[in-house]
């Protein structure tokens, strides 16, 4: 009798716990109870009711404030589709015929489900949504969040089906196998990787289309598929081709997102993750074993006692199929160039806008910065001048909702690739070599170029550089000497829906209808969350990231973005869970961003906070 | 389901507070029992004291709330190193690249505690809580009692029994009684093709002076036990040479020694003298299995698809005499089973992946499965773990987290795994685990014998430096080790503990199951931790160059 007497009092002590901590999510979002609409929270007063097994029960009702704590769907969102357990979804990409590319990343090897068409998701996979056309989507009804495990171990699509195009490991036809990571040499396999990641697509010039997939690994790759004959059901045609040979541009580094260009070429982003690059010699290194696999690739010795990789060569957008060879019909005939004048940094992707001059540029990792590029002749990146946000926070503002951003954009330097080209070529050597840009050197670089005392010593120093080689190659430490903010965090998807968008900048601008571009941002993190600097956001529910809108706007000519307004935040984070730490009902760790015709996102997630990461599609209320 | 649930938030709560409310812990989670001594719990609880009935639930309690999203590191891990003392080479090591299929490369972890943030918090509580009280309220003959009892054969029974149970049942006959259930050359008397082997338990978890026993089993998938001439089917002869050929591709060696066998009952000339011999003691490396398995390629310190391991984790049983022996009664039954065959290039890729959810800051991410949790390497483990009767139970979701620290992404396993590249090279080491008269053979990478490295470079018995009886044993005043004694000694008497250290270890452990809070850890420590950080921070010192040691997990049995 004791310990139900003692069960009981816990029980109160633990409703009463509850029922404040729902109380303190509802205090902090008050001025949200002018919003009429919230009436289908009234759920929440299910827990009001329990609140009455103590003297917590008043603080059930303030329960009802909680608007941001969704209990059901957030009325914004749509769920589109979810991915197998462990996976997350890459490679979003809407085809001119309406079919929407998305893949498997990494799924649990665990997983033995399979689908209508016989499909197991124990591999990374490419496929995409048919049955559907994305180019006119109209409403749809959400899908249910997967609850059974064969639901969750395939992927679920609230339109369409989904249709697999190639899996990791299948024969392809140049003899490979897919996700192979193949040396320079064309035949030594170094890895097999299952992170199929940007879809690139593209017409092969007849009535098919040419599937340009990612495999982002270090080194990295590319694979090809041909697709033809879409009918009910998918591509009667697939024809695995194989994986593209990037020995002339030293291999590639985490081919990650990217998108197609306006005139029609993949640009494969390398999302370097590799933020000192003194680390590229020092064999203790944590993470070594990734520059001894670039050494593996150019067949240098593994062990330093050689020639070793340029760190310079890694860290680019990569111009898939120039010199008109995009739909050339061998693959391994497919050109490609690195665009070094877009700069090095961690990619995630880059979006040209309808002016094909300007491109914005986003940077993955902590404390990282959000970049644009401007080309000096349209539908060229060959050649541009760089730029670096440097943000203001909105004033007083603390929590991820609130906090919007007007850009201040800080010029870093213009370059061509054939001028930067020979500046890495500069840092050709050995490991004992182990020839870098230094920290003092960006440093004393920037100090030049600003005239300014960046470092405090009292002096100006003098650029150790007849050039602006740091803006190009150490090009976030460029930005951050030169007063950008490089503090963002997770920085992902950057995209437009280029008709809406180039139909804005067609009419004149302003006299268009609005048109938007979208970031995610994973989480909300580093340099955003701490007490300094240009963002300081405190949030509980930072974890589960957010989308901004930026407003896309003409100036001297030129597409340009001046704010960053959060569009979408996700949670409530309920941290204990053991799964779906992030509310099942909205978004969590946003990655791939995807505007459809009519103005709305896909929203893809790249979130272990998600038993099943999602695709959403999100009706931004604000536009 | 309420109580359960409140019960479990009752313990999570505790974690906030000092250990002085363990008997709530206990009233919470056994509401039947009372709190007064935890001997007579374990009397009653362990059903009747001669043995456990069989057909009890085996399933764990589950809630939605996890404990330790961390739990992949384990409580080792927070060892207060000083900068002095080094017990993390035994799990972090780089080795040259393209050796071998392991890419972790995390000897950086010896020197630096590079945890995510959330990991900088310690949440094995279990470590600081004083249990010397408990221990001295259960008695010589209850421990002694308890231990005995045969929990395995129960659960066996349970599993072939349960009809929800569709995992792996990892059955052998009598492996309660360790050696009796095999042959002199380690093969399962039952028939079930389980092959135990004689290794040296990894410093220092494993030695018994810190709390328990164990023993390792393989099994290989049925065409490598199958001879593919005559009238086929299952050839011994067969099967020990497979054996040895992957235990030579995991000692990078070129011919190792078997027990007899007669290549005429496998057809190939094993030994490449030139003639299928009757009698073949000695046997070459090649770059294929054999009998049914022909077609499988040796891959290098890779297991074939379908192996599968047990490993039971026991008391520590002692005698009248002081003799330290395998007891009857587990601990814990562990269960892995390579599913999938991974190819070195996607391991590769895989180690890839891991380095960059660790640059991203990401808490480990795995599918839990009561039956079976991959470890996204090509590996199912299965954990059975004492329930509050002693009976042993699958683990739940945190306790089954914690297996992944060490079987999936630290750099010195070979494959995932540790004992099987610890066994004695060759013919001898066929055959249930015996420590006795077992030399103290030097790691690969070592000159002196490795236990006596291991004592010099963590300064102490365990990685926290707190088994006094090792210390007095085998440590000068001054700190130096005995190297003289330690030298002399088998590893049975360097790593087993008098019987008063093996019944308390034992004691001490009864009380973590009393509790069942595993999820706050399963160390039998038998006084709080001093040398271990509650949280890590920046100031913790890291462990300088020159204390970094290369090490090699595997054996140079040979050495003089």
């Amino acid at each position: 009798m004791m310990n139900l007497k003692q069960n009981k009092l816990l029980q109160a002590m633990l409703l009463a716990a509850l029922a404040t901590g729902l109380a303190a999510c509802g205090g902090e979002d008050g001025n949200n109870g002018s919003n009429g609409t919230d009436g289908a929270d009234g759920t929440n007063g299910v827990d009001g009711t329990n609140g009455t097994d103590g003297t917590a029960g008043a603080d059930g009702a303030d329960g009802a404030d909680g608007t941001d704590a969704p209990s059901t769907l957030n009325p914004n969102l749509k769920r589109l589709a979810t991915a197998p357990l462990d996976a997350e979804f890459t490679g979003m990409f809407v085809n001119t015929d309406g079919t929407f590319f998305l893949n498997v990343q990494h799924p649990s090897s665990s997983n033995t489900t399979a689908d209508s068409n016989g499909k197991v998701f124990d591999k990374g996979t490419v496929g995409v949504i048919v049955d559907a056309d994305f180019n006119s989507l109209g409403d749809i009804a959400s899908l249910d969040l997967p609850i059974t495990t064969a639901d969750k171990e395939v992927v679920m699509t609230a339109v369409g089906s989904y249709q697999v195009l190639l899996q990791q490991e299948d024969s392809l036809a140049d003899g490979n196998e897919a996700g192979d990571i193949l040396a320079a040499d064309g035949t030594t396999l170094i890895k097999n990787s299952n992170d199929p990641d940007f879809n690139g697509v593209v017409s092969d010039g007849a009535t098919g289309f040419y599937v340009y997939s990612n495999w982002e690994d270090r080194p990295g790759s590319m694979s090809r598929i041909q697709v033809d004959g879409l009918a009910s059901g998918g591509y009667s045609s697939v024809t695995a081709e194989g994986m593209l040979d990037f020995s002339s541009v030293e291999g590639t580094w985490v081919n990650c997102f990217g998108t197609v260009s306006p005139w029609g070429t993949p640009l494969s982003a390398e999302e370097l993750y590799f933020d000192n690059t003194a680390d590229w010699y020092d064999s203790s290194y944590s993470y070594f074993s990734n520059p001894q696999a670039i050494a593996e690739y150019l067949g240098y010795p593994t062990d330093g006692s050689g020639n070793w990789g340029n760190p310079y060569n890694y860290g680019y957008n990569v111009e898939i199929g120039t010199s008109g060879t995009v739909a050339t019909a061998d693959e391994s005939n497919v050109e490609v160039e690195k665009r070094f004048a877009l700069g090095r940094f961690s990619h995630e992707n880059a979006v040209v806008m309808p002016d094909e001059r300007t491109v914005l540029q986003s940077d993955d990792g902590s404390n990282v910065v959000f970049f644009k590029f401007v080309a000096d002749v349209a539908g060229d990146l060959s050649a541009g001048t760089l730029y670096a946000a440097q943000v203001t926070q909105a004033a007083s503002t603390t929590t991820t909702a609130e906090a919007a951003f007007a850009i201040d954009w800080i010029e870093l330097g213009a370059g061509n690739d054939t001028d930067i080209a020979t500046w890495i070529a500069e840092y050709d050597g050995t490991f004992e070599d182990a020839k870098y840009i230094t920290d003092e050197e960006v440093i004393a670089w920037a100090e030049a170029k600003s005239n300014s005392d960046i470092d405090g010593d009292g002096t100006v120093a003098t650029s150790p550089f007849s050039d602006d080689r740091p803006a190009f190659l150490e090009t976030r430490k460029a930005a951050a000497a030169l007063g950008a903010t490089a503090e963002f965090n997770k920085m992902e998807g950057v995209n437009i829906n280029y008709d809406l968008a180039s139909t804005w900048w067609n009419m004149g601008a302003a006299d268009g209808a609005q048109a938007y571009a979208y970031m995610a941002m994973s989480t909300i993190g580093s340099g955003m969350t701490d007490e300094e600097g240009d963002i300081m956001i405190s949030d509980d529910n930072a974890s589960c990231g957010a989308v901004y809108r930026m407003k896309l706007v003409e100036n001297g000519g030129l597409v340009d973005v001046e704010t960053m307004v959060p569009a979408i935040v996700g949670g409530p984070y309920y941290g204990d869970r053991s799964v779906n730490e992030c509310d099942v009902n909205n978004i969590s760790n946003p990655d791939n961003l995807v505007i459809l015709n009519d103005g709305r996102l896909l929203i893809g997630e790249d979130t272990g906070n998600h038993e099943n990461n999602m695709v959403w599609v999100f009706d931004d209320p604000a536009i | 389901m309420k109580n359960v649930l409140l019960s479990l938030m009752v313990l999570f709560l505790s974690g906030c507070f000092t250990s002085d409310n363990d008997s709530s812990e206990t009233t919470q989670i056994t509401p039947d029992n009372t709190t007064e001594t935890t001997t007579e719990d374990a009397e009653e609880t362990s059903g009747t004291p001669d043995g456990i009935v069989s057909g009890y639930n085996i399933y764990p309690q589950e809630t939605n709330a996890t404990y330790n999203k961390e739990a992949v590191i384990p409580p080792q891990c927070y060892t207060k190193h000083e900068g002095e003392f080094n017990p993390c080479m035994t799990c972090h090591q780089n080795y040259t690249y393209g050796t071998r299929p392991n890419y972790m490369f995390d000897a950086g972890l010896q020197s630096a505690y590079e945890f995510s943030d959330y990991g900088f918090t310690n949440r094995w509580d279990n470590l600081f809580e004083d249990r010397t009280e408990r221990i001295a309220e259960i008695s010589d003959e209850t421990v002694l009692k308890y231990i005995a009892v045969d929990n395995y054969t129960p659960l066996i029974e349970t599993l072939e029994n349960d009809s929800e149970w569709t995992g792996p049942v990892p059955k052998i006959d009598n492996l309660h009684l360790g050696a009796d259930a095999f042959d002199d050359e380690g093969f399962a008397k039952d028939g079930s093709h389980w092959v135990a082997f004689n290794y040296k338990p990894l410093p220092s978890t494993f030695w018994p002076t810190n709390g328990s026993t164990d023993d390792v089993i393989i099994r290989l998938p049925e065409a490598y036990r199958e001879t593919s001439c005559g009238e086929g089917g299952y050839s011994r002869d067969t099967y020990l040479a497979n054996l040895a050929l992957l235990e030579m591709s995991f000692q990078d060696l070129d011919s190792i020694s078997v027990p007899t066998l007669n290549e005429q009952n496998v057809c190939v000339d094993l030994n490449n003298d030139g003639q299928l011999t009757t009698a073949v003691t000695q046997i070459d490396s090649r770059t294929h299995y054999v009998g049914n398995a022909a077609d499988a390629e040796v891959a290098h310190m890779l297991y074939p698809q379908g192996t599968e391991f047990i490993h039971s984790v026991r008391y520590v049983g002692v005698d009248d005499e002081g003799n330290v022996f395998i007891p009857a009664r587990m601990k814990e039954l562990r269960y892995m089973k390579k599913t999938k065959f991974r190819s070195e290039a996607w391991l590769k890729s895989a180690y890839g992946n891991e380095h960059q959810e660790k640059i991203d800051g990401n808490l480990p991410n795995y599918i839990y499965d009561v039956q079976g949790t991959p470890n996204e390497f090509g590996w199912d483990l299965l954990g059975f773990i004492e329930d509050e009767q002693g009976r042993l139970r699958a683990q739940s979701r945190d306790e089954s987290l914690f297996c992944m620290g060490c079987h999936t992404t630290i750099g010195s396993t070979i494959d995932q795994t540790f004992a099987f590249s610890r066994k004695i090279t060759g013919a001898t080491g066929w055959g249930y685990i015996d420590t006795k008269g077992m030399q103290d053979a030097p790691a690969k990478l070592g000159t002196d014998p490795e236990i006596l490295e291991y004592f010099r470079a963590v300064g102490g018995g365990d990685e926290f430096r707190q088994n006094t009886e090792v210390l007095a044993r085998w440590f000068n005043e001054d700190g130096s080790v005995k190297e003289d004694e330690v030298r002399a000694a088998d590893v049975y008497t360097l790593i087993s503990p008098s019987r008063e250290r093996a019944l308390a270890l034992n004691k001490a452990y009864m009380t973590i199951v009393a509790d069942q809070d595993f999820h706050q850890g399963r160390d039998a420590n038998l006084a709080p931790a001093v040398n271990v950080y509650r949280s890590v921070d920046e100031t913790s010192p890291v462990l300088p160059g020159e204390k970094t040691r290369q090490y090699d997990m595997r054996l140079n049995w040979t050495a003089e």
